[in-house]
């Protein structure tokens, strides 16, 4: 078994077979994944929400993707898969919401903004949830009240806010404080067509197409154009399908030289050499090598695959 | 298949697997909050701009936040406000005794902060000569940049070219055309023909043959000798099938053009590269009056990425765009 490993995934590391990984696939995505997604979607975005199917297809396919990572060995573990579920739901339902409601989204900001930088404000954490009011209350629980509209006025936030709180002597839940201002500022998210927030996931077919349509000197051009840090993370992590670097691959078909890859990822080409046999390098490796977090690594991994994916989406 | 053609095929499944991967970046509130306070490290910065140029619901999420917090400034205890007046208060008073020149304006660079005072000063970028650095000041005070028309002249006859392609033919070149290119050994592209093989010619501005490339199996093919500085070149592909030989472009189509960078440009580019290698404000500049123009797009867009909120780095952009 893998450190740090969920003992729910082991089943499908495991798996040495096309037919053993497809059981122990379709069993997390049905029997763990699905009910941790409806839930939480539930909890987000009501039972009506006419799109629930499309989100929930969305989570899966990226829930699909992580684990095939896993079970290829080019993913690290997962701790807990209920925990990771919950949390790609969350953002996925999150996304959803800023993409639905731009304005409500906005006026979140603004109302948040305030709260964090008006010293008469604060804002807090009670568990998951954000909980607002006056800074002598922070930390302490929300106590639901009735809200009165006319206190609301978007145009003045920070009394508004204020007038708000005097009324109702207690704590409140953030995004009660969101969906008064909503209702009373003229938010009209309603007939909002979702936009294109992730070229990714509107067009998957169209990385696929790279393989007949674009050659690997073209794709190798678009990386060398990429700024230098989101080059070098993007490249000693870069991974053939068998979970090695893809790196020797760039030597072996003549694309770059070791010396070419050691300027662009910024390592001397001696020190490349001594680290060759350790590519792939994880993601705390490179992140000590930039001066980055681990979390920053990815990030700029991710920077990375926007922007290729722009360019070649506009060949 | 060949060794090389699997290893090439593994390369780029590497690569598609490597664009496909994971799930997408979106900036969560934090982020963005700590880019607008100017809290964010070098990294999140990049980080944060990068994406908010990409992503059509991040990038609106941070301009909007950027204007907010720009009108609101925090209501703070008077204490520390009224020592703050006093000792803005005591800094103007003393600024004329000092005789420093005030910041004109001031621009995020490749993590770093580049100011121009009034006296025409520089300040936060080293190691530029007297020329890189009367550039740079120029365009700043200005708000524009000199493009030279030879790159404006090619511009128009690379649309020229591309507007007559769009319609009536799908074997086409692709690059170069219509461009000043700083290296001198370029790569040729085109979009292929099935089951054609290929063969490149590249004519001098008065249409003597320079160099050909023999037939090719490939929709590419590098230049194996390096270009005349300084020359504008004019190139056809031919592709070669069974059923002949077709030639593009070929009149009446526009020809497709481009230049090799001067080697005095080149050298300076090179230099600048090596000695401003984040500075976009730099590079942006110094391509631009290049006539490199792509590059110059490139590198002033990442400017302007990292000062979402400056008309001044949108300016030079805006500038390049118009010439």
């Amino acid at each position: 078994m893998r450190d740090g490993l969920d003992p729910q995934l082991e089943s499908l590391v495991a798996a040495r077979d096309d037919l053993a990984r497809a059981t122990a696939l379709e069993s997390l995505l049905t029997e763990i994944a699905d009910p941790v997604i409806r839930r939480s979607l539930f909890h987000r975005l009501g039972a009506r929400e006419p799109e629930l199917d499309d989100i929930r297809g969305g989570v899966m396919l990226r829930l699909m993707r992580k684990l095939d990572e896993l079970q290829r060995g080019v993913s690290e573990p997962i701790a807990s898969f209920t925990d990771y579920v919950a949390i790609v739901t969350f953002h996925a339902a999150d996304d959803f919401l800023r993409r639905k409601q731009p304005q409500r989204a906005l006026l979140s900001n603004r109302i948040r903004y305030l709260l964090t930088h008006d010293t008469r404000f604060a804002l807090w954490h009670i568990e998951r949830d954000l909980v607002c009011g006056l800074a002598k209350w922070r930390d302490k629980p929300p106590r639901p009240r009735p809200l009165d509209p006319a206190d609301a006025n978007e145009r003045q936030l920070g009394d508004s806010l204020a007038r708000i709180f005097a009324r109702t002597g207690a704590p409140l839940a953030f995004h009660d404080i969101v969906a008064l201002f909503a209702a009373t500022s003229n938010v009209a998210d309603g007939n909002t067509p979702l936009e294109d927030a992730d070229l990714r996931e509107l067009a998957p077919s169209a990385f696929e197409q790279l393989e007949s349509k674009q050659t690997a000197e073209h794709l190798w051009r678009e990386i060398e154009e990429l700024p230098a840090r989101q080059r070098t993370a993007l490249l000693l992590n870069l991974r053939e399908a068998g979970g090695g670097s893809a790196i020797p691959l760039l030597t072996s078909t003549g694309l770059a030289t070791a010396e070419q890859i050691a300027d662009l990822v910024g390592i001397p080409p001696a020190e490349l050499a001594s680290i060759w046999n350790d590519l792939p390098l994880d993601d705390n490796t490179i992140a000590s090598r930039l001066g980055a977090t681990r979390q920053q690594v990815i990030n700029l991994r991710k920077c990375a695959r926007e922007r290729l994916a722009r360019r070649l989406s506009k060949r | 298949m060949s060794i090389d053609e699997k290893e090439r095929q593994a390369l780029i499944q590497a690569l598609v697997a490597e664009l496909s991967a994971s799930e997408p970046l979106h900036l969560d509130y934090e982020m963005i909050e700590a880019y607008v306070d100017g809290r964010s490290d070098a990294i999140d910065r990049e980080i944060v701009s990068s994406h908010a140029a990409m992503c059509a619901m991040c990038g609106r999420e941070l301009r909007d936040l950027e204007t907010f917090a720009a009108q609101h400034r925090p209501r703070r205890n008077w204490l520390p406000f009224a020592a703050a007046a006093i000792a803005a208060g005591l800094i103007i008073a003393i600024i004329p005794l000092l005789r420093p020149s005030a910041t004109v304006l001031s621009l995020h660079d490749g993590g770093r902060e580049i100011s121009l005072t009034t006296d025409g000063q520089l300040a936060g970028i080293n190691g530029l000569t007297s020329d890189d650095a009367r550039r740079i000041t120029n365009a700043l005070r200005a708000g524009s940049l000199t493009v030279p028309p030879a790159a404006t002249q090619l511009e128009k006859s690379g649309e020229a070219l591309r507007s007559t392609y769009s319609s009536t033919s799908s074997f086409e070149p692709l690059a170069p055309i219509g461009c000043i290119i700083v290296s001198d050994r370029p790569t040729f592209e085109w979009t292929s023909v099935p089951g054609a093989r290929y063969r490149v010619e590249v004519f001098s501005d008065h249409f003597r043959p320079v160099v050909s490339s023999g037939e090719l199996g490939t929709t590419h093919w590098t230049v194996p000798q390096p270009l005349a500085r300084g020359a504008t070149y004019v190139w056809q592909v031919t592709a070669i099938g069974s059923k002949g030989e077709t030639t593009s472009p070929a009149p009446p189509v526009p020809e497709a053009r481009f230049a090799v960078l001067d080697e005095r440009n080149a050298k300076a580019i090179a230099r600048l590269e090596q000695s401003q290698p984040r500075s976009h404000l730099a590079l942006g500049v110094a391509y631009a009056e290049a006539g490199v123009t792509a590059e110059a797009e490139r590198e002033l867009q990442e400017l302007a990425g990292e000062n979402q909120g400056s008309a001044d780095a949108r300016r030079l952009l805006q500038s390049l765009r118009s010439h």
